[in-house]
């Protein structure tokens, strides 16, 4: 699954996601990501609301999901 | 449901820089140190997305540009940081600064040192992580290593877990009980002290951009176990929370781009240097020019014009000047290479998506946030709440910011150690067995519940934010206050006994929130109704100046048997009286 909200694009492999624990989820202080407990994997929610921390890329064992396109430190123009 | 006793000489509770730094403190002095968190270990804590520690040393690059922004100085010296804090704490209602001087000069001292102290458990890089730490997450390059280093010298932890109440003896906490998200288990820990470091509430409003799992639950934990809490009122708002529809509900940090901007009103006039002039903002050598930044058009730093533009743009949205519920921020003059000189800048850039800041104007209105918020459990110097066996530290506590939580977090867990060495493993007798039981039983009667009408978690968070934005925001007045706390009471008769988990412990933890969260609103907006007058945070419109004479006080909150009780204590100036506020006592 891959899908782009402005310049950023988020890509989600759902075959790749198997902590079970809903690592990323617990990292996502936004609300965009939940635990869904029956399949034990990742559900996005709502985009709108992702702040490019990246932290669900960070804590995920089998990296999972991926967020491309977003301004990181390398941006910033001395 | 099984139940699983542990045993600890220290329980920390959350993950933040409060309660790592406090088990590194405690685990350092040979205690047994458990750091427990409702979630993963330290990457739902608001200090992961916390941005200065000390705005100390700019980065050259940006000395060179003359692009620093005027703030506090803590090079200068600690003295210059404790009259700050106290002036500030004074007018914004910031209890630590106002009503207890002794933890304000003991933070105030300790401030640098534990910054430095940091490099030593593995943290570089200490101070730029204002401009040049990651977006978003400013505060993972000192709370990862910091967390490493933690678990490297011992520190045992345990993840998804969380606690609902403390055991009490004889007016002493003695354990812990809650549950165990992962292994499906109620929990119940023995422990000779506990630390809590379980942040703050910024979850309780319908604006925020505080983390999800920001709700309270320490301030009503420990209510519930009798300490006592200092002006709840207190809680921060800010101004730029963005509020165009379809971006993202959060709010711009503070770039140095941002702090170029200027507010309108949905006319195009710039109304706060209205506001500014006619109520005595403007501070000297202020320029009033609109091209310059924040702290040089009105002469004082940003950081002390926060709760007035606070003000402003509620009062311009409340009397028809704003549009949709939101004024304007122009940042169209703003040259675009700005945005790309800090990570705040490009953090922006990329929350807003595109938005076409050299053409249009951008809506935002006030938003809760954790930072600057006078409330919490209340402290002394030592760390300590006023019940044994029971410490605070971070956010919980009445103060904020990461450097608050660090300072707070080595006291606490000092103050954790001490009371270890002058106390044996507490035993459970049959009245804390029996007390064990009832919370298990409770625990169980919600994950067992059924899901019904009334009792969905989620929907009873999202009415507690309605209500707490409503009656309980950024302005606030007698009618809506008592309006809000009727609306409490109802859930938590109506609601509450109906939650239901429906066997899933997330959503358990959802509803333990969820209790949580009514309890805070209930201190909260009765503390805002009990203070009749306007100071920092607490801005009644029924009652809208400031009154010295009446009012240096602190509210201190204490938990009772089927409520609570509210008195106001005068503000105790034992060092230095605020300046212009000498009536204190």
């Amino acid at each position: 699954m891959k899908w782009t909200a402005h310049t950023i694009t988020y890509e989600y492999t759902e075959e790749k996601c198997k902590c079970g624990l809903g690592l990323c989820a617990e990292a996502c202080g936004q609300g965009v990501l939940e635990f869904d407990e029956q399949s034990e994997r990742m559900v996005i929610m709502n985009t709108v609301q992702c702040i490019f921390c990246r932290q669900c890329e960070d804590v995920c064992p089998y990296k999972a999901i991926s967020i491309e396109g977003a301004l990181t430190l390398d941006d910033i123009k001395m | 449901m099984e139940i699983v006793t542990s045993e600890c000489d220290v329980l920390v509770i959350g993950s933040g820089m409060g309660g790592v730094r406090s088990s590194i403190e405690a685990q350092r002095a040979g205690q047994e140190v458990l750091l427990v968190d409702k979630s993963i270990l330290t990457r739902a804590s608001a200090s992961i997305y916390a941005g200065p520690l000390v705005a100390r040393k700019p980065p050259a690059y940006l000395v060179k540009k003359g692009l620093v922004e005027a703030g506090m100085d803590f090079e200068k010296s600690f003295d210059h940081s404790f009259r700050y804090f106290v002036r500030e704490g004074a007018r914004t209602g910031g209890s630590l600064y106002t009503a207890n001087q002794r933890v304000s000069m003991t933070i105030a001292s300790e401030m640098e040192g534990r910054a430095d102290e940091l490099t030593d458990f593995g943290v570089k890089d200490v101070f730029s992580q204002r401009w040049l730490g990651p977006p978003g997450v400013y505060g993972s390059r000192i709370m990862l290593p910091l967390l490493a280093y933690a678990k490297k010298i011992g520190v045992k932890t345990r993840e998804q877990t969380m606690i609902t109440d403390f055991v009490a003896r004889e007016g002493s906490v003695v354990g812990a009980v809650g549950f165990d998200m992962r292994k499906k288990e109620i929990v119940v820990i023995r422990t000779k002290s506990v630390v809590m470091a379980t942040g703050s509430h910024g979850q309780i409003y319908e604006r925020t951009y505080a983390p999800i799992r920001m709700t309270g639950d320490g301030y009503a934990m420990a209510c519930r176990a009798g300490a006592s809490l200092s002006d709840m009122e207190m809680m921060g708002f800010d101004n730029w929370g963005i509020a165009e529809p379809g971006l993202c509900q959060y709010w711009i940090p503070g770039s140095l781009a941002r702090t170029s901007g200027v507010l309108r009103n949905a006319k195009g006039e710039p109304f706060f240097l209205k506001y500014a002039q006619e109520h005595g903002i403007v501070g000297e050598g202020a320029t009033l020019s609109l091209t310059d930044n924040l702290s040089k058009r009105y002469g004082r730093p940003f950081i002390e014009l926060v709760p007035y533009l606070v003000k402003a743009s509620m009062t311009e949205i409340l009397e028809g000047g704003g549009q949709d519920g939101a004024v304007f921020l122009d940042l169209t003059h703003v040259p675009e290479e700005r945005w790309y000189v800090d990570s705040k800048g490009i953090f922006t850039l990329n929350l807003l998506r595109g938005f076409d800041l050299k053409k249009r104007f951008l809506r935002v209105a006030p938003i809760c946030i954790g930072d600057f918020k006078g409330g919490g459990v209340r402290i002394d110097e030592k760390g300590r709440t006023d019940v044994e066996g029971l410490f605070a530290a971070g956010d919980v506590a009445p103060g904020s910011s990461l450097l608050y939580a660090l300072v707070t977090g080595v006291m606490a867990g000092r103050s954790a150690v001490n009371h270890g060495h002058s106390t044996p493993m507490p035993e459970f007798g049959s009245a804390e067995k029996d007390w064990i039981a009832v919370q298990k039983e409770k625990l169980e009667g919600i994950l067992n519940q059924a899901p019904n009408e009334k009792g969905d978690p989620g929907q009873i968070k999202k009415r507690v934010k309605a209500i707490m934005w409503r009656c309980g925001g950024p302005l606030r007045e007698g009618g809506g206050l008592k309006e809000g706390i009727g609306a409490l009471k109802e859930i938590e008769e109506d609601c509450l006994p109906m939650l239901y988990a429906a066997g899933s412990y997330r959503r358990l933890r959802e509803a333990a929130e969820a209790i949580n969260m009514v309890k805070v609103g209930q201190m909260i907006l009765p503390a805002s109704l009990f203070r009749t007058e306007s100071r920092g945070y607490n801005q009644r419109l029924d009652y809208p100046e400031r009154d010295d004479g009446r009012w240096l006080k602190n509210t201190i909150l204490r938990g009772e048997k089927g409520g609570m009780r509210i008195e106001a204590e005068p503000a105790e100036f034992v060092f230095m009286a605020p300046e212009g506020m000498e009536g204190g006592k």
